[in-house]
């Protein structure tokens, strides 16, 4: 069967080679401090200054649409590498994808976008302030994950009814 | 809706990996199927029919809760 947006199975490996050590990176990197002197370099901000809970209750007139900014980039690098992780995790075929598995792989896309939106529920009536945005990070990326374990537990389960 | 997808097998005399290959789907595919677990498409559905040499309906068969 033809599975349109669905990247070969050889790539799934490189998925988990990429995902695991950067995640378990990423968490480290929120928990602590990962920064590396060479990471700091001159960025580009499409929008600086524009949130005004960091300016301490400046009015949000103050922010500038295009300017050069300091940054240290190991968390861009870092969330970049999870998002790829993700996304070739969630994008690559079975190896024996065919139309019962592409009918698996929707059903944990729905239940994933489910569990996610009762997540972002939960996100914005418990965390407040500064806690939601570092909550919001985790956000980002649950629902690939919750896709990734509903999914594979789902092929595991098939696997073993074959037994 | 019920099948017969494990008779017909039993009649051509073949295993369930070996209908898979043929159909070009996998194995756990045609044991989802036997066991009611999954409808297929029509394209496979006419595949097993030409392979069974039978007509469509004579595999499926819908029932009341259809």
């Amino acid at each position: 069967m033809k599975t349109r947006f669905l990247l070969p199975y050889k790539y799934k490996i490189w998925g988990w080679i990429i995902f695991v050590p950067f995640s378990i990176l990423g968490i480290i990197g929120i928990s602590g401090n990962l920064d590396f002197d060479f990471l700091d370099i001159e960025v580009p901000s499409l929008l600086h200054n524009g949130i005004g809970i960091f300016e301490d209750g400046s009015d949000s007139e103050n922010f500038v649409l295009f300017k050069m900014v300091n940054n240290n980039l190991a968390n861009e690098i870092l969330g970049i590498m999870v998002l790829i992780g993700c996304v070739l995790l969630t994008f690559t075929k079975q190896k024996d994808e065919d139309e019962f598995i592409a009918k698996k792989r929707l059903e944990s896309l729905l239940w994933a976008t489910f569990v996610n939106s009762i997540l972002l529920f939960l996100c914005l009536i418990l965390f407040y302030d500064i806690n939601f945005f570092n909550v919001m990070i985790f956000n980002l990326y649950s629902i690939f994950i919750l896709f990734i374990v509903h999914f594979y537990l789902s092929m595991r389960k098939i696997k073993r009814e074959l037994e | 809706m019920k099948n017969s997808i494990k008779v017909q097998r039993a009649i051509k005399n073949i295993t369930q990996q070996t209908l898979a290959e043929m159909i070009g789907v996998s194995r756990q595919t045609i044991n989802a199927m036997e066991k009611g677990k999954y409808v297929p498409s029509t394209v496979l559905a006419l595949k097993l029919s030409s392979l069974f040499e039978v007509p469509v309906d004579e595999i499926f068969e819908l029932e009341d809760s259809d």
